[in-house]
């Protein structure tokens, strides 16, 4: 028995050390390196909400993959510099560097498909505009684009703008009908469709869409989607009637606000 | 049988010169009415307008339509439509076309005060493509005498009106202007007494003068001999308060030199350490940046990586929803 423990030790032992012994992974250039730690300090940033030394990382990461002739990495970077900048409130900058990524053919299509799609989101005052740079992101992602639902949804949006609500909703059915659907896509499909339901004067399916995209949204604990969330209910209570829900969903509205005076919604209310 | 016979030459090949004669006539009379249609325009290539006036005074099928002065095409049909207003459909040649644009403006004019009305098309935004066949236009009608003196008399009966109410203010006699200048005449009587009071008043100011003066500037020699004499203890004061002045200035420079002193040593301080600044910033850099790597690396090893979210090592794609 005590020969056996001793066996069973010493393999254990052996198979310890020779995870030790296991030759390490050869270390990358210095400059790689430099650029890889630069995107996951910008990332991390950007996550604590420190958008100003998101801005700085992103940059420097460009900087860094420049050194390196490496397109993919300088255009990687570039759209998180612009998506910072965006959080910054320096969209015209934002726009700029967009802009700079779609017209040259040196960075890959992807990296051409996303700056488009961002372009686009920047757009969505000027839906003409707007669905240009989505027609161009779509048709730099291709065919098995793995943004199609975030295309789609944005697309629904600005055909609401523009009053065609059958083709909102088309594309609505078909981003909840994906199987492998981010929450956050799905809640704002949700959310759109509680839209087009309160529009059509569809009472019932409005709640049951909104309430669906506040449970998602609540899980995703995204201040900006939730008072989207709760100032469409608010309308919809209005549109209902209830006054009931209305005032619950104005306490929620007024405390979120407080919270995030900067959202867009709490602005413009 | 023959029972008639043309003997006269004259007679000969009759029937083949009435019918040629004829055939020539109505030729010319075919040719004829071809080149009028070409000059009015019956030949070539039309586009339809249209345009919806409130009525239908002036407005008649065949009234010319005319592009800075020239004829460029007619009205074809004026028509009343569900909404009581005046249908109008016009046929303008397609070479003129270019300058006709959706944004131009149909205008209802006539040629002198008694000349016939025609349609002016005016303006358009050069950038913009030519009119399409079918276009509707926006119409502006003619003000005609009538209209011009209705609008004359909108216009100046609200200014007679407010210069006759003018007028009924200023002769009001409870008015403020009457009232202002009955107050101006009273005020003109009370001046003349006030400068009668003010000729009593002045004569009073001789008296006073002449009687009150002298004892007034002895009082005043008076006070002047007692500031004499203060400036004079002043005097007998003054050198023992400037000995303190000095003292105090001489405390105070010796404070800024032991102040000057210390700024020295200071400086000398930052002297020394100032190139080793860079060095030391550097060395800070780089240990903050090993202690990165040092978590990024611990991060990524079991058991570490089980218990942590690994940042994404690319940018993020922002939602649909921003």
């Amino acid at each position: 028995m005590k020969s056996l423990f001793t066996l069973i030790l010493s393999a254990a032992a052996l198979a310890l050390l020779s995870g030790c012994a296991a030759t390490p992974a050869a270390p990358k250039p210095v400059r790689v390196q430099a650029a890889e730690a630069a995107v996951l300090a910008a990332n991390r940033a950007s996550q604590a909400g420190a958008y100003a030394d998101a801005t700085a990382f992103w940059r420097e990461a460009g900087v860094a993959y420049a050194s390196i002739d490496d397109w993919a990495g300088q255009g990687e970077a570039a759209l998180g510099l612009a998506q910072s900048l965006v959080r910054s409130g320096e969209r015209d900058e934002a726009v700029r560097i967009l802009s700079g990524l779609r017209g040259d053919t040196l960075y890959p299509a992807m990296v051409r498909a996303r700056a488009a799609y961002q372009q686009a989101l920047l757009q969505v005052a000027t839906p003409d505009v707007a669905t240009q740079s989505l027609a161009e992101a779509r048709a730099l992602c291709g065919v098995a684009c793995p943004w199609r639902s975030r295309f789609d949804n944005l697309a629904a949006r600005l055909a609401m703008q523009a009053g065609a609500y059958p083709q909102a909703a088309a594309l609505l059915a078909g981003v909840l009908a994906s199987d492998d659907l981010p929450q956050g896509e799905r809640a704002h499909a949700l959310r759109l469709s509680a839209e087009l339901a309160l529009q059509g004067g569809d009472l019932a399916r409005a709640r049951q869409y909104i309430d669906a995209a506040i449970a998602i949204d609540r899980q995703l604990a995204e201040p900006a989607y939730l008072i989207d969330d709760y100032a469409f209910l608010r309308r919809y209570a209005g549109a209902a009637g209830d006054d009931v829900l209305a005032g619950e969903a104005g306490r929620r509205l007024q405390s979120l606000c407080a919270a995030s005076p900067d959202a867009a919604a709490c602005r413009a209310d | 049988m023959k029972y008639l016979k043309d003997s006269d030459p004259r007679f000969r090949m009759l029937g083949w010169r009435a019918g040629s004669f004829a055939m020539l006539a109505l030729g010319l009379m075919v040719l004829l009415i071809v080149v009028l249609g070409i000059r009015q325009g019956y030949f070539v290539a039309k586009t339809r307008l249209n345009f919806v006036a409130e009525n239908g005074a002036g407005l008649l099928p065949g009234m010319q339509v005319r592009l800075s002065g020239f004829k460029i095409g007619v009205v074809d049909t004026v028509s009343l439509n569900e909404a009581a207003k005046v249908d109008v459909d016009m046929l303008v040649e397609t070479r003129y076309m270019k300058w006709v644009k959706p944004d131009s403006q149909a205008i209802l004019q006539q040629d002198g005060f008694l000349g016939d009305h025609f349609i002016e098309i005016v303006g358009g935004s050069p950038t913009l493509a030519p009119a399409e066949d079918g276009s509707k236009l926006n119409f502006a009608p003619a003000l005609g005498l009538a209209d011009i003196a209705l609008d004359l008399r909108q216009r100046i009966i609200p200014i007679i009106d407010s210069a006759q109410t003018t007028l009924d203010y200023v002769n009001d006699p409870r008015g403020e202007i009457r009232q202002t200048l009955v107050n101006l005449k009273e005020l003109s009587g009370e001046v003349r007494q006030t400068r009668a009071a003010l000729d009593q008043l002045l004569g009073k100011v001789d008296h006073v003068v002449g009687s009150e003066l002298p004892r007034t500037l002895q009082d005043a020699q008076k006070t002047l001999q007692r500031a004499d004499q203060t400036l004079a203890d002043v005097q007998v004061r003054l050198p023992s308060v400037l000995d303190q002045v000095d003292q105090t200035l001489g405390h105070a420079n010796d404070a800024a030199s032991e102040a000057a002193a210390l700024m020295g040593t200071a400086r000398r301080a930052m002297d020394e350490a100032a190139p080793r600044l860079p060095s030391l910033i550097r060395n800070g850099d780089s240990v903050v940046r090993t202690g990165r790597e040092l978590l990024d690396g611990a991060a990524q090893s079991w058991p570490l990586k089980n218990w942590m979210t690994p940042p994404s090592a690319s940018a993020p794609l922002p939602d649909s929803r921003q």
